[in-house]
């Protein structure tokens, strides 16, 4: 703590796992991005990761409110959110908005993988047969004209799982950018800039999720499905970076009363993380790489790539940083600084906070293995390789 | 963890009605659940008391002299831990230098006064400021509560259910002044009421009632000869961050342009 | 949406559509039963929470006339001197508990020179209208009671102590 802060200002409020919320969801917006460019848009080079996309968003959303129950005073009364959310609070839809897209990104996973379950629980004895009839949900019939009407609901679900995406992330944005008591918070660009921020992290995130897969299955990268999504990120990732800059300068030349402070938060409180993570390691340091990349030989391209991906996914987890524990350490008295160390252990420590980011990749093993996302044998191999147009 | 929409479906299922089991039997074990003194009175329908009522609190910045009485009093009337930082009211100590850096200081929220940090150097002017909830006429407080726990009478306190609140802090995070904290002990949010309970009863606040100076002054607008009335019709008074278009109820007299 | 090859309940969006009926209806029950009572009495808010908090136990009286009918010595004094005015409870903290029980709830008598200079010691921000003095080095050492009686503090040889 320096300089003067109210009472109730002595601690942060929202702790470490806050800054794991939005950097989840981000990372689930990101992924079903992807998906959805493969799925809605059909971009063919991306058939590798299309299926991994799906299964990786749902690993990570199953995990996104745990951080944000784990923060809660009375964690029991999480549920309250979905009983009587008040229509004036942008939290409140966190409840609809998840339960929406958690629903209709199981039913696409659901028609995606409906022939590859049938043929699993054709093929299975016992319980995995019981398991996989029952996810399943009984509905056995796997001929062209049933997979067809799958595909053409499939398409149907991806079409509106972007903008529930979109909004799942660009509201996340909006319950920091919508706050006018904080002025480092305060900016309708803010939705936007969590948007972006979260397409780009998702798309680096699956870049290196693919890579680690096809390292620990022995097979190649399929170098022109990296190459797309090293374009696709970089794209996004210079409208992110544009927005992100926008923002400082357009406080600054406004200069109005908290940009003294907002000014001292950045070179004095946030300097490594803002400057140096966020910025120049997580962005312009990518941008670079990225294009060098594209122009290098197969295997350094790669490399690379990978590099970028991750050198974002530190950028952006800096930039949700910097954003929520940021705007808490500068005082509405706008005359003094709050520090924060989050502790190693404890409810809100550091410990918890590696074991939720941990989990997701947990899940998308446990989910890889009931219905591996690469096998694309069975029916659906067929459908999806063989580019049948729908006849009925 | 193997999981389809049946999974899906029977663990919402489950959360949903462990959450209803929870809610409702283990919210009663919950501290938060247990501390509100319960009906002794008949409910009233209070539609009709809030007609009667226009409640407004008024602080002269002048006659203030940093006892910090009203700190005490607040904690002790209202539950607060005396040994937490956090309040539902402090006093900050100005003190604008001759150099024309302006010093602030409230430690411990000003409870137990400013004995140890009297004012040193050249200075041109120095002064105290008692801060409270401003029991804002348009909350943001209330607008961002994701489960309506906390919410504005009709005669303009805004209050938090603590049988309700989850303690998201985001209404914390969304008051411009500072006025909300996380209860140390219920782990729910809290402020600053005006004494709810003292005022519907026809007493004056506990930190009012305390203040050895009349720097704290609480009326009724709709009470005949109501003295804070006067006092606002008569003198020129200001509300605290004004352009964050809250509408404060809190009035300041001789507030200094310092004061944030 | 179906066609002649498979009956309606047997295709996956027929299954797939029975699911999320049966959440959607898992979900308003649940809403049912979980809202409370009262919520939406006065407005989007449980009602009864204005009752809970009106019906709050005071731990503050209701003001120095309440004192003066059993101490009416100490208030007559407290009434003719510079701290009329200043309610009792400002010094001897929360009392309400005392008039109903007076022999347990004893309200605190404060000691000691650092109590007093909470008011009266020096400080520039401090309004010059009350009495302020260097409390460290006006008279060091007994406490102020010494010589100042607390209900009626008069300076020395004005009547300050009876």
């Amino acid at each position: 703590m320096s300089g003067f802060v109210f009472p109730n200002e002595m601690e942060i409020n929202w702790s470490l796992l806050i800054v794991l919320y939005p950097y989840i969801t981000g990372l689930v917006a990101g992924a079903f991005i992807v998906s959805a460019l493969y799925h809605v848009f059909n971009r063919r080079q991306l058939a590798p990761v299309g299926r991994l996309a799906l299964v990786t968003a749902l690993s990570f959303l199953i995990v996104a409110p745990m951080p944000l129950l784990l923060h809660l005073g009375q964690p029991v009364r999480g549920l309250e959110i979905m009983w009587t959310p008040n229509p004036t609070s942008a939290m409140a839809g966190f409840g609809y908005i998840y339960s929406f897209y958690m629903v209709i990104l199981l039913l696409e996973i659901w028609f995606i993988f409906r022939s590859d379950i049938v043929a699993h629980a054709r093929s299975s004895r016992g319980i995995a047969r019981l398991g996989y009839t029952v996810l399943s949900l009984g509905a056995w019939d796997t001929s062209p004209r049933t997979l067809e009407q799958d595909h053409r609901l499939t398409t149907v679900l991806a079409s509106i799982g972007i903008p529930a995406a979109a909004f799942l992330h660009g509201y996340v944005g909006f319950i920091f950018g919508a706050i006018k008591a904080n002025p480092w918070w305060s900016t309708p660009l803010q939705p936007v800039i969590f948007l972006l921020s979260a397409i780009v992290s998702g798309m680096a995130l699956l870049m290196l999720v693919y890579a680690v897969t096809c390292w620990r299955r022995k097979e190649a990268v399929d170098h022109q499905c990296l190459m797309s999504l090293n374009k696709y990120l970089w794209y996004f990732l210079i409208l992110d970076v544009c927005l992100e800059v926008l923002e400082v300068i357009s406080k600054m030349y406004e200069a109005e009363e908290a940009w003294p402070v907002i000014y001292q938060l950045l070179t004095a409180y946030l300097p490594v993380t803002f400057f140096g993570l966020q910025l120049a390691l997580g962005a312009v340091v990518p941008l670079v790489l990225l294009t060098v990349a594209r122009r290098a030989g197969s295997r350094s391209g790669q490399a690379l790539t990978l590099l970028s991906a991750a050198l974002i996914l530190v950028g952006v987890f800096s930039m949700r940083w910097n954003v929520v524990i940021g705007g808490q350490m500068l005082s509405k008295s706008l005359r003094g600084f709050t520090a924060y160390h989050p502790p190693f252990l404890g409810l809100e420590g550091v410990l918890p906070a590696v074991v939720i980011l941990a989990l997701p990749f947990v899940i998308l093993a446990v989910v890889c293995r009931i219905i591996p996302p690469w096998s694309q044998k069975a029916a659906g191999e067929e459908y999806y390789s063989s580019d049948v147009e729908v006849s009925a | 963890m193997r999981l389809s929409r049946r999974d899906f479906l029977v663990k919402g299922v489950q959360l949903a009605a462990g959450g209803l089991v929870a809610t409702t039997v283990v919210g009663k074990v919950w501290p938060a659940g247990t501390t509100l003194a319960q009906g002794k009175e008949a409910p009233r329908d209070w539609t009709r008391v809030w007609e009667e009522h226009e409640w407004a609190f008024v602080v002269d910045t002048r006659r203030c002299i940093g006892c910090g009485r009203c700190v005490v009093a607040c904690k002790k009337e209202n539950g607060v831990p005396l040994e937490a930082e956090v309040t539902r009211t402090w006093v900050e100590q100005y003190a604008v230098m001759a150099d024309g850096r302006t010093e602030v200081i409230s430690p411990h929220g000003g409870q137990d006064g400013f004995a140890e940090t009297k004012v040193t150097g050249e200075m041109s002017k120095a002064f105290f400021v008692p801060k409270l909830c401003n029991q804002c006429e348009k909350p943001p407080c209330v607008k961002v509560c994701p489960v309506a726990a906390t919410y504005q009478t009709g005669d303009g306190v805004v209050l938090v259910d603590r049988e309700r609140c989850i303690g998201c802090r985001y209404c914390i995070q969304a008051c411009p002044y500072g006025a909300r904290f996380l209860h140390p002990e219920l782990h729910v949010a809290d402020k600053c009421t005006w004494c709810y309970h003292r005022i519907t009863k026809g007493l004056l606040p506990a930190c009012v009632q305390t203040c050895p100076t009349g720097a704290r002054q609480f009326g009724d607008l709709k009470a005949p000869d109501s003295a804070v009335k006067k006092i606002l019709e008569e003198q020129p008074s200001n509300v605290l961050k004004p352009a964050m278009g809250t509408e404060p109820q809190v009035y300041y007299l001789a507030l200094d342009r310092v004061v944030i | 949406m179906s066609g002649p090859h498979l009956k309606f309940y047997h295709q996956p969006w027929f299954r797939a559509f029975l699911l999320v009926v049966a959440i959607v209806i898992v979900f308003f029950v649940a809403r049912d039963l979980a809202t409370p009572a009262s919520f939406g009495q006065y407005g989007y808010y449980r009602g009864q929470n204005v009752n809970d908090w009106a019906t709050r136990e005071v731990a503050f009286s209701g003001g120095s006339t309440t004192c003066q009918a059993c101490h009416q010595d100490k208030h007559e004094a407290w009434a003719a001197g510079p701290h009329a005015g200043i309610n009792c409870e400002s010094c001897h903290g929360p009392a309400a508990a005392h008039p109903a029980n007076p022999g347990q709830v004893r309200p605190e008598v404060p000691a000691g020179r650092e109590f007093c200079a909470l008011c009266h010691d020096i400080n520039v921000a401090r309004a010059k209208a009350v009495q302020q003095v260097d409390v460290a080095q006006h008279n060091p050492g007994p406490d102020c009671t010494t010589c100042h009686n607390p209900h009626r503090p008069l300076p020395v040889g004005m009547g300050g102590k009876q």
